[in-house]
């Protein structure tokens, strides 16, 4: 892995402008400078795979407590970008009001990556697309 | 483990792990005592090569603390993220069957 400057965020807006100064317009986000790093499952295994390449990975994680959170007050669910895929599955609301939900997620990869992995970056992720993660095939 | 919680240690950074409580197979036995689910490892041979089952032990001590040790099947669901190339599988099902109800009176944490 190349080596890269790690900052922990303390304010979500500080941690937003630091990410849009670096943003790239004509490229994918995924090839901006800094790179946020929320539950590290994508970003870590590409950054091993030396596929992504961040100077700069901002932590996100300390904003967890006001950025997790799981509310289904007037018949909308809302959810948290850094809620964990397993926190949300083993929610009681959830499970009550929104089973399919809680169903679907815990289908999704293992326990350990479920504990790990957040609803924002699980949204994110563009491992979906085979070809993002070969580097050299990107480059053909 | 981190806090309590099963992650994958090749996918955590360090640094972001700081002042977390980290456990690992390393802190689990009580000087020559083994813990039950080492123990049961032991009794139930739930290994051949051994590779695996540092891991396989800690996400089984978690797997019972989650609550997630009620059957077989429960078991083989909840253990699904621990691959063994040895497939000792039965046996990994035996053994925290074995250590389940010592392990869930532990103490959380």
């Amino acid at each position: 892995m190349r080596p890269f400057a790690y900052q922990r965020a303390t304010d979500a807006s500080a941690a937003l402008a630091a990410l849009a100064a670096t943003a790239p317009s004509n490229e994918p986000l995924s090839e901006a400078a800094i790179q946020p790093l929320a539950g590290g499952t994508t970003l870590v295994d590409l950054m091993k795979l030396d596929v992504m390449r961040p100077s700069t990975v901002i932590d996100i994680n300390p904003l967890a407590s006001s950025w997790s959170t799981i509310n289904s007050e007037g018949g909308n669910l809302r959810l948290g970008a850094l809620a964990r895929m397993s926190d949300v599955a083993a929610n009681p609301e959830i499970q009550h009001n929104y089973p399919v939900v809680a169903d679907a997620l815990k289908l999704a990869a293992s326990p350990q990556l479920r504990n790990m992995a957040t609803l924002g970056g699980n949204v994110l992720q563009r491992s979906a697309m085979h070809l993002f993660s070969r580097r050299q095939l990107r480059q053909l | 483990l981190i806090d309590g919680r099963r992650v994958q240690s090749c996918l955590t950074l360090a640094l972001a792990a700081q002042d977390q409580q980290i456990s690992t197979i390393e802190g689990l036995a009580k000087g020559d005592e083994l813990h039950p689910m080492q123990q049961a490892f032991v009794d139930q041979d739930a290994f051949q090569r051994g590779y695996c089952t540092p891991g396989q032990i800690m996400s089984a001590v978690a797997c019972v603390k989650e609550g997630h040790a009620n059957s077989d099947e429960d078991i083989r669901e909840n253990m699904s993220g621990n691959i063994c190339r040895c497939a000792a599988y039965p046996n990994i099902v035996a053994a925290v069957k074995q250590a389940a109800p010592a392990v869930s009176s532990e103490q959380k944490g």
